[in-house]
Formats: C-alpha cells, sequence, structure tokens
C-alpha cells in the first residue's frame, strides 16, 4: 500500500522517535547476566549485572519496560545543564544554543519510560518546556527571513524543524513563484497547481 | 559555545543514580551525525528518511534491501529453532529482543516500500516515459507502475477522454501556464538540509556562493543539492 500522501508532506514525530530509538547508543546497567546477542544492527553483550553497557537507545526501552535494567541518562538531561542552556538561549537571541539533533525525542523516551533514572525529571521536564517555548519565539521572528532561495537554521532540532517543514516548504514555494518570471505564473511548480493548494494550510495549521 | 563543563555538580548527593554518561565535547554531541553507523538498519533509516524528504524519486536500495530480508529471514529461523528446542530463560530474553527488532525492521521496510510507492504511482505516466527514471526502479516497482498506468489510461478514456472531441484527447498536454498533465517532481521544492562535513560552496541562482558548513542545517531547493545529496554529504531531514 503505498503511503498516505499527508505523510509524505512531514514525518509523524513517533517516526522521528523511531529514528531516534534506533540511531542512539546510551549506556545502560543491567539487572541481569546474559550472552552475548547478535541482532541486525549489531552485536550486544555480553550483559553483566550492574556493569554498564553501551547499546541502542530501543533495546534500553525493551530492557527497561521489562524492568530488567536502569537507563543512565545522556549527561545533557540533567537540570543544571539544561538551566545554563535556557540562560544561553535567552542571552543571545540571534542564535540557537546547541543542543543535540535529537533531544527532544530522546528526553522523551527518557521521561516517559524511566523517569527514576533522570535527575530531577520534574525539572528537567519544565526546563525543556522552558527552553522550547524560548526557542519558538525565535524561530518565529526567524521567518521574517524567509525568501524564496535559502534559509540557515542551524541549531535546530529534528522535532523543530518537523513542525515547521510543511509551512516554511510551502511558503518557499509560493516566494519561488511570486518571484518566477511574472508572465509566466505557476512554471515547473506541480505542487502549486489549482485543487492542491489551498486547503492545505489550514489543514497543517 | 564553549560552556559545556559546567552543571556537573547535578549528581552531588544523588549517588543512588546511575554516573553521567562523559561530559559531551565542544560543539559535539555523540548524536548520529557523529558515529556515523554503517550497519544496514542504519542505511536503511537514512535510506528512508532520504525518500521521505527528496522531492524526487532516489534509486531503490535493492541490494541493501535484499541483504537485510536475508538477515531477518535467518534471524525468524533462529526464533523458530529456539521455541522448538524448549527455550532456556536467556534464549527466551533474546528471542524478545530478535522479535522486537523483526518488528521495527519489519516496519521500516514496509514504510520505505510505500514511500517509493506513492511517489512513483504519483509519476507514473513520467517514468514510464523516461527511461533513465526507470533505472532507479525495482523490477517489481516497474512493473507495477506500468499495470497501474495502463489501467489508469484505459479507464481514463473509456470514462472521460474517450467522449470529448479528438483535439482534447490528448494524456500529456501543456498548458500555456506550464502546467502539464504528466506530474513531474519538483526538483526546486526546498528540503531541509543537515549536513555531515564542510561543503565547498553551492552557487545560488543569482551567482552568489553560499557555504555549507558541517552540522549546519539550511532550508533550500533541492536541485541546489542534489549532488551533495547524492554524494552523501548533507542528509535530507
Amino acid at each position: 500500500m503505498a503511503l498516505p500522501a499527508r505523510l509524505m508532506l512531514s514525518p509523524l514525530p513517533e517516526e522521528l522517535e523511531f529514528i531516534a530509538l534506533q540511531q542512539t547508543d546510551i549506556l545502560v546497567r543491567p539487572h541481569f547476566t546474559m550472552g552475548k546477542i547478535r541482532l541486525l544492527s549489531g552485536s550486544y553483550g555480553p550483559f553483566r549485572a550492574t556493569a554498564n553497557i553501551e547499546l541502542p537507545l530501543w533495546v534500553g526501552k525493551y530492557l527497561k519496560q521489562q524492568g530488567k535494567c536502569a537507563l543512565v541518562p545522556p549527561s545533557w538531561l540533567n537540570p543544571d545543564w539544561l538551566e545554563e542552556k535556557l540562560k544561553q538561549e535567552m542571552s543571545k537571541p540571534e542564535e540557537f544554543a546547541p543542543l543535540p539533533f535529537r533531544y527532544a525525542e530522546i528526553a522523551k523516551v527518557f521521561l516517559d519510560i524511566a523517569p527514576e533514572d533522570v535527575p530531577s525529571p520534574e525539572r528537567v521536564r519544565s526546563l525543556l518546556k522552558d527552553i522550547r517555548e524560548v526557542r519558538q519565539a525565535k524561530t518565529r521572528k526567524g521567518l521574517a527571513l524567509v525568501d524564496e532561495t535559502e534559509l540557515r537554521m542551524t541549531g535546530l532540532g529534528s522535532m523543530e524543524i518537523n513542525e515547521l517543514r510543511p509551512f516554511l516548504i510551502r511558503a518557499m514555494g509560493v516566494m519561488r513563484v511570486l518571484a518566477s518570471v511574472p508572465e509566466v505564473p505557476g512554471t515547473q511548480d506541480n505542487s502549486f497547481a489549482a485543487g492542491e493548494s489551498g486547503s492545505r494550510m489550514e489543514e497543517d495549521w | 559555545m564553549s560552556d559545556w563543563n559546567t552543571g556537573t555538580s547535578w549528581s552531588n548527593g544523588q549517588s543512588h543514580l546511575p554516573s553521567p554518561s562523559p561530559e559531551p565535547q565542544e560543539d559535539t554531541f555523540p548524536d548520529d551525525l557523529d558515529n556515523d553507523r554503517t550497519d544496514p538498519i542504519s542505511l536503511l533509516v537514512k535510506a528512508w528518511m532520504t525518500e521521505r524528504c527528496s522531492p524526487d524519486v532516489m534509486s531503490f536500495e535493492g541490494e541493501l534491501v535484499g541483504k537485510i530480508m536475508g538477515y531477518m529471514d535467518a534471524q525468524a529461523k533462529l526464533i523458530g529453532v529456539l521455541k522448538i528446542d524448549g527455550a532456556s530463560e536467556e534464549d527466551h530474553e533474546k528471542i524478545g529482543l530478535v522479535q522486537m527488532e523483526l518488528d521495527r525492521v519489519g516496519w521500516l521496510l514496509r514504510s520505505y516500500i510505500a514511500t517509493r510507492q506513492e511517489k512513483i504511482m504519483r509519476y507514473a505516466s513520467y517514468i514510464n516515459s523516461t527511461p533513465a527514471m526507470q533505472t532507479r526502479l525495482s523490477v517489481a516497482e516497474q512493473t507495477l507502475i506500468e499495470s497501474y498506468q495502463q489501467i489508469f489510461e484505459e479507464s481514463l478514456i473509456r470514462d472521460v477522454v474517450g467522449n470529448l472531441p479528438a483535439e482534447l484527447q490528448a494524456l500529456d498536454e501543456i498548458l500555456p501556464d506550464g502546467r502539464g498533465m504528466v506530474s513531474t517532481p519538483d526538483l526546486d521544492k526546498a528540503v531541509f538540509i543537515r549536513t555531515k562535513q564542510d561543503c565547498g560552496p553551492v552557487l545560488m541562482p543569482d551567482g552568489t556562493p553560499l557555504e555549507i558548513k558541517k552540522r549546519g542545517i539550511h532550508l533550500i531547493s533541492y536541485r541546489l543539492v542534489e549532488q551533495l545529496v547524492l554524494r552523501g554529504e548533507v542528509e535530507l531531514t
């Protein structure tokens, strides 16, 4: 079955979480002993109780949900570091404080399934929310810079990009049409063809 | 950008917590850009994301998909054998993980194939008349769009076009404003790119060079960065 057209506009947050689970390695402290295991993405183990082992996040999530391990949060997932970033975020209105590209997805997994392994999870949660809001305000200001050719967005996380994607890609398409040769409107722009536009905007927002 | 080393005091008085991972290096995080994974599943994740984000139809990763399907078969057989032999508790644990991975990879493969299917059906008529595009498709995909287009055109001619005056019967007409009846991928569509390395300057349409630095994230027309994407120097994201 072909993918539903609305999913072609932008990946779902769950799909980005899937990528983060697959592509991020974390430290796990197992509560059990098990020999080496060969998976498609690599070989892991042997597992020894209380000896930290590096595993893909999805393996850590699976074991954690079975109550078989504790997760070691990445060094940036703690209130002091995030507080520092929040300050930095507020003191530099022109740029985004550097955070891991998939910080939102990874933090969500940790706070969802292993809050007891995260130092002061409630503070972490509220700091992440504050950081997100400051960054959103910056993004909104940055929208004024959109033109038909290029926009530099270095520092944004994957989840933040995903939120902006449908709007920005469409906006840039519209500006490209406006900037193109005036007597031939809509040249080569299939997405701007009649019937396809219009209603989409409301769907996305 | 240089204050990574602050903020380590959080573990004070909370010694029951697992020790933190090593401090992030300046400017970098151990995320998926750094440890540039080359295992087949990570490659499939990248191919899937590229296909999702690119306006064009990319080349089918036939070799990779074949390899992964082979691995999946082998893992599934292994589970079968273990289950028949009566699994120990440790085997049980392993079966759970292997099964979980099979489910995840199976879903990923289906989504990759489905993404391509959506695109090739949308551009079926263009692909069928463009040999260069056909080389990007798997045999199954070629068969699919050939029969898809045949059915589509037959039905269109029978129910609609066949009843119109002869001069309106073409299925590949291009209107004066440039819109055509044959949908083609819009290569000028904007995409989000994330760079793995410093790339040479990209020449913008107005002639100015654009420096693309490592870890840069840009929203830019796909056509301008197509070669960088194909060479793997930038990722679509």
